[in-house]
């Protein structure tokens, strides 16, 4: 059987031209994958996670059961992750969460929440993935390294498709703004080096030497101001460089007002590089039902939501939950240690298809289907435009959204 | 020696967590330090040996690659190595600072800690 077509689960590109074959519930070929995402199919069989309780197998209903009655004993429970599944088992982990009193937080709370708390602040002008493609004629990638994290975005999207108005590479200038070479910067046309810490301060200076101010700005960045202003269609591409480095949110407020301001002069937009490829839908989820994109809290009855507060590193840092639900991530992987390891003294419930460190430290393991490839599901893209996930195996395990939805039946009960 | 600390993704950090993150080839690849040429000659390092790297939340031991990163930056993977690096404030953001942290990188014998070595140093020391 081969699948075409097919929407990449992997990173916020959404891939959606994959070509996925399948022999005897297995999948032997794929086409249009990069290295990550082929990874991601052939490997997905390998270092499942089982159903356990205390490290001992148990049926996946046992897990579920113990996983409810956890849930339903706690006083303050955390729900986090949400990015690496569909919006539909996001939309049941919301109503969890609100069924409990929980605090709910995703991933973008250590990515691109900086992104979430800059736009609240400055509004972004945005555009789609097309129009970059079909339109511009400068793509500024900033803090972000494709190369190596969006494999197929060059390719898709900004440097290399052919577009409507822009057929290849020669017809755009391309340049790269970071702290190190990396591998994005050697395929860029302009490779500006800044230091560590220093995009607040760098961008700022733009904006003021743009409106006339005499600042010290030197010729690097006044000749990347110049070519920013006469292009016909910009757009900066930005990661976590920005969000992740000193500054954090103020660095994206900065960005987003920066091509505010560029707008002036010509036709300027501005997308983060989001990782997992339905964060962007967490974002999305969150706020069509509760109001707020991350670290929402519902202990008194209403969405509140707090970054600081109620966001998983901090919450896990003072020890503020005592039962948490991981759901398609893994926080010991990417926390700090000193806020992960209270998940090892509480009691801890993994929702995974495959063997995470988080699921090491658990008190319940429960596996589920990997979503894109044994669920379906909608999933959003970076620029926001919600895509299908297609079902290419069957699996006798449980989606993320079955497996919510009887945690929420049993919790009730 | 003194560097600032930056973290991000590769393609095998990518290709190897989609593999299994306790699979030997997570470990081979993502506990792993990128450091100059320069600064490694001064460490007396050769590609591949074992440094520790200290900052002031945590250590971890890690084996050192060449790159051509500046002389006053060394670059991990995110992973469970580089976040025994970084702390846990997020100045009311929810963001801690996993980029930009300063540490020190010191030539090691000490061995790099599989993931289990990890999980258990951490859940042991929390006592």
């Amino acid at each position: 059987m081969i699948y075409e077509n097919v929407v990449c689960p992997f990173c916020g590109c959404l891939c959606d031209d994959l070509i996925i074959t399948v022999e005897d519930g297995q999948i032997t070929n794929t086409k249009n994958t990069c290295a990550i995402s082929k990874s991601k199919f052939v490997n997905h069989h390998q270092y499942m996670l089982k159903p356990s309780i205390n490290k001992k197998e148990v049926p996946v209903e046992k897990a579920i059961e113990k996983a409810a009655e956890i849930l339903k004993n706690a006083d303050a429970p955390l729900i986090y992750g949400l990015s690496s599944t569909e919006c539909e088992a996001q939309r049941y982990a919301i109503h969890l969460a609100e069924i409990l009193g929980a605090t709910i937080d995703q991933t973008a709370s250590v990515c691109h929440g900086p992104t979430i708390l800059g736009t609240q602040d400055a509004g972004c002008v945005k555009c789609t993935l097309g129009e970059v493609k079909n339109r511009a004629d400068l793509i500024v990638y900033w803090g972000c390294n494709p190369a190596e994290a969006h494999m197929r975005h060059f390719r898709r999207y900004s440097v290399y498709p052919e577009g409507l108005f822009r057929k290849d590479k020669k017809e755009r200038t391309i340049v790269v703004v970071d702290v190190r070479k990396t591998a994005s910067a050697r395929i860029a046309n302009t490779f500006v080096k800044i230091e560590p810490g220093a995009d607040f301060e760098i961008i700022s200076l733009m904006r003021a030497y743009l409106k006339g101010r005499d600042v010290p700005l030197t010729d690097e960045f006044k000749t990347l101001l110049e070519t920013m202003k006469t292009c016909e269609f910009g757009i900066i591409f930005f990661g976590l460089g920005l969000t992740m480095s000193k500054g954090k949110h103020l660095n994206v407020d900065a960005a987003l007002r920066l091509v505010r301001d560029l707008n002036d002069y010509t036709k300027f937009s501005i997308t983060p590089m989001r990782g997992h490829y339905n964060v962007t839908g967490a974002g999305s989820t969150m706020a069509w039902v509760t109001g707020y994109p991350f670290a929402v809290n519902f202990s008194q009855g209403y969405p509140v939501s707090n970054p600081g507060e109620f966001s998983a590193v901090d919450v896990l840092a003072r020890k503020e939950c005592d039962a948490a639900l991981i759901i398609a991530s893994d926080p010991v992987s990417n926390f700090p240690a000193d806020s992960w390891k209270h998940l090892a003294d509480i009691p801890t419930i993994v929702m995974d298809p495959k063997v995470s460190l988080t699921s090491k430290v658990a008190k319940v393991c429960i596996p589920v289907a990997t979503a894109g490839i044994e669920a379906e599901g909608t999933a959003y893209r970076m620029d926001g435009i919600p895509l299908r996930l297609k079902k290419v195996l069957d699996t006798p395990r449980l989606s993320d959204a079955e497996v919510l939805s009887q945690l929420i039946e049993k919790v009730m009960a | 020696m003194k560097i600032v600390l930056l973290s991000g993704r590769t393609t095998k950090q990518g290709v190897t967590a989609e593999i299994g993150k306790t699979s030997d080839d997570y470990l081979q690849n993502v506990a792993v330090i990128q450091l100059n040429q320069k600064v490694m000659e001064k460490l007396g390092l050769t590609d591949g040996d074992a440094v520790e790297v200290k900052t002031k939340y945590g250590s971890a031991v890690v084996k050192c690659r060449k790159s051509d990163i500046g002389e006053n930056m060394g670059f991990m993977p995110y992973g469970p190595w580089a976040n025994l690096l970084i702390g846990s404030d997020t100045q009311s953001t929810g963001m801690p600072d996993s980029k930009g942290v300063e540490a020190e990188v010191v030539k090691t014998d000490k061995d790099v800690e599989s993931v289990d070595d990890i999980l258990n140093r951490i859940v042991e020391g929390r006592k």
